[in-house]
């Protein structure tokens, strides 16, 4: 094994194992020995994100591991920016989502499970955070194209709001340049053909194999 | 070092009080009405201490010195040891520990179908029972109904010494029945002082109510006492049918008998460990059965695991039965409420309970890891909530971490370092959404349970024995 793959390896187990201390440091190493910053994050961050996300949603591990490791990668990805930046260069992801949970529900966990799940397989995520107001939902799609707008609701009075962005997109003429993606405990693929959503994923596995099917991939 | 240190005993129905007029009343039984002992060796020991023997009827009756003489000889503490030193058990004080199944005939199959027990189902059910994490001991789970009646106990050890690293709860026929046992145990564990130690076998015997001592039964203690060996005392009356129709009646009658049997094997070689067990039922007058899975034996089991506390003598009940004969709903409510309860009420042991259905009769191979599931959930119970310094510090702190602003604490250390101590992990509860769970499936408890027990039997094999114990244990299994 060359010393890159040496080091993509143990980076990989770094985030595998939520260890943002040893990531961090491994991604400094990685970027000394000039490692190209894009092969640094698919094959080493990203790759030990994927396999914590697949164990995960077979049941084999943990949530706080899924989101130690979501974590360990954030930051550690935050290192490299700079880098790919100074030189030009821009990660190539599968598409882009921009995803938050709606207007009057501060529900955040399955909102962010979801956003670490889409940023393993690919996707440039800007999380909008919770209780995001509909205006703000549409003045981002608006501004940021993204491929996929994602709407999290954890409560039945809250649900309405996933309708009422979703005709907000429309009536913007944004609807047929993305797609609408969402989730929630009271939330089903029944209401998604009702208000005219394109997916609706049923936990964070289920919606990044949708994710990838909306933007014509398929998982690795 | 024991391997769990659980307590149980949380719950106390009774004052010391009624424990002391319990106790009362029990002495007056063994005093004035007796128990009819159809041994003569016994009688004569019993004889010899100072009871009074009817030659005629068999009757003994034990005065109270004599009795409670024998409470204070019987150790207070005992260690039942196993194959791998981890699974050694030490009864004192509130420790729990459950124990598998015991002499089902029957077995229901994956299929649902229900046949004849065999030595093969001995051997599979015991090695799954090795596998499952919350059973402590080993009864022999099946009588295998393939096998001779002559020497069938041996040959039965045999098959649970090969499954089992646990801890092995058996029967014998006779004395020499114990004797070639406690060589074939001794041979495992490599030598008679290891033994003596910490003993891998011991024995139950179970005493008719009401008030006898079978022949048998009594020259298994006998042995059992000579050799300090532990011995099962068991009584199982039904109230209503072979004792008093009332709770506290057929207790204290359970009670004449059991320190009865604790005061002969004391007289035989004072210190025997001796290990006071009941299965106590109502008889459904409704139907002329006895109700396994009835609520009151946990009112029994209140009542016994109050009064060997008081005397100080480990303890063991029969809980977590059902009379389903399926595994079921029934199945389900009947065992947990006992296990509850039996926990609750305090026990060192309690045994016939992992996958037993239809009372004693039915073994499942799929109920043996349903047991396992709702003995977790219980033991998390007893495992407690500690509130220390300690923790409502750290609390605090990571409180103030994550506080008003912060929207979880799933990145926390403080929960990843806590989380497996805190959070008991079901194996095969379904807590998945729904869409999730029809995906999969749509299978209940039942199905999975199925699942997880055709992995295990696949998967685990405890370690084997060698060789030239493995040639030894058969030649004693083979002796006419």
């Amino acid at each position: 094994m060359s010393e890159q793959a040496a080091v993509l390896e143990k980076l990989a187990e770094a985030v595998k194992s939520g260890n943002a201390e040893s990531s961090n440091d491994l991604t400094k190493k990685a970027l000394e020995m000039n490692l190209d910053p894009i092969v640094l994050i698919e094959e080493g961050l990203a790759k030990g994100l994927r396999a914590v996300g697949e164990a995960f949603g077979k049941g084999e591990l943990f949530l706080t591991d899924l989101m130690f490791a979501a974590e360990a990668m954030k930051r550690s990805v935050l290192l490299v920016e700079p880098v790919l930046q100074s030189r030009n260069k821009q990660r190539k992801f599968k598409g882009s989502v921009l995803i938050g949970t709606v207007e009057g529900d501060i529900h955040d966990i399955g909102k962010s499970i979801v956003a670490a799940t889409l940023e393993a397989n690919g996707f440039n995520v800007i999380d909008l955070g919770s209780d995001v107001p509909n205006s703000i939902f549409l003045s981002k799609s608006e501004e940021l194209k993204p491929d996929i707008v994602g709407m999290s609701a954890l409560l039945s009075t809250t649900m309405l709001q996933q309708k009422l962005v979703t005709e907000g997109l429309a009536s913007r003429g944004l609807r047929e340049a993305l797609k609408v993606m969402i989730g929630g405990a009271p939330v089903s693929a029944q209401w998604a053909t009702e208000i005219g959503a394109d997916a609706y994923g049923v936990d964070a596995d289920d919606a990044a194999k949708k994710a990838l099917q909306l933007v014509g991939e398929s998982r690795q | 070092m024991p391997l769990i240190s659980l307590k149980g005993g949380q719950v106390e129905l009774f004052t010391k009080d009624q424990i002391y007029d319990f106790h009362l009343a029990t002495i007056k039984i063994l005093e004035e009405i007796g128990i009819a002992v159809h041994d003569e060796d016994a009688s004569r020991i019993l004889a010899d201490a100072g009871a009074s023997v009817d030659e005629k009827t068999h009757i003994v009756k034990m005065p109270q010195y004599l009795v409670e003489d024998a409470i204070r000889k019987v150790p207070k503490s005992v260690t039942l040891g196993a194959r791998n030193s981890k699974w050694d058990l030490e009864l004192w004080k509130k420790t729990i520990y459950a124990g598998g199944g015991s002499n089902a005939v029957n077995i229901l199959d994956f299929d649902g179908k229900r046949r004849t027990a065999t030595l093969r189902d001995l051997e599979d059910l015991t090695r799954l029972q090795d596998a499952l994490e919350n059973v402590h001991f080993i009864p022999p789970i099946v009588v295998p109904q393939d096998l001779p009646r002559v020497g069938l106990y041996k040959r039965c050890l045999e098959a649970t010494l090969k499954n089992t690293e646990k801890h092995v709860l058996h029967q014998a026929e006779s004395p020499q029945d114990v004797r070639d046992q406690l060589e074939m145990a001794t041979a495992v564990l490599g030598s008679p002082e290891e033994m003596r130690r910490r003993p891998l076998v011991s024995f139950i015997l179970c005493f008719v109510s009401p008030l006898k001592f079978s022949k048998t039964n009594t020259q298994v203690l006998l042995e059992c006492a000579r050799q300090g060996l532990p011995a099962f005392i068991e009584s199982d009356p039904q109230a209503g049918a072979t004792a008093p129709v009332t709770i506290a009646g057929a207790m204290v009658q359970q009670n004449a008998e059991l320190l009865g049997a604790a005061t002969l094997a004391q007289l035989v070689n004072p210190g025997t460990p001796v290990i006071y067990t009941h299965a106590p039922t109502v008889m459904d007058m409704k139907v002329g059965e006895v109700a396994e899975g009835c609520p009151e034996r946990c009112l029994f089991n209140a009542i016994s695991a109050q009064v060997t506390r008081y005397y100080g003598i480990p303890a063991c009940c029969v809980a977590g039965l059902t009379d389903s004969k399926i595994v079921d709903v029934q199945t389900g409510y009947e065992k947990t409420l006992q296990v509850t309860l039996a926990a609750l009420c305090g026990y060192n042991l309690f045994y016939s309970f992992t996958g037993m259905i239809e009372g004693c009769l039915t073994a499942s191979y799929e109920q043996s890891v349903i047991d396992d599931e709702i003995c977790g959930m219980v033991f998390r119970f007893l495992r407690g909530a500690e509130i220390s310094d300690k923790i409502l510090t750290e609390a605090v702190e990571v409180i103030r971490k994550v506080g008003p602003l912060g929207s979880h604490y799933l990145t926390q250390e403080h929960t990843r370092k806590n989380l497996l101590a805190e959070h008991w992990i079901p194996k095969v509860s379904d807590r998945r959404r729904y869409e999730i769970w029809a995906k999969a499936g749509s299978r209940g408890a039942k199905e999975l349970a199925q699942e997880r027990a055709k992995k295990l039997l696949v998967e685990h094999r405890p370690a084997p024995l060698p060789p030239d114990v493995l040639k030894t244990i058969t030649a004693i299994a083979s002796r006419p």
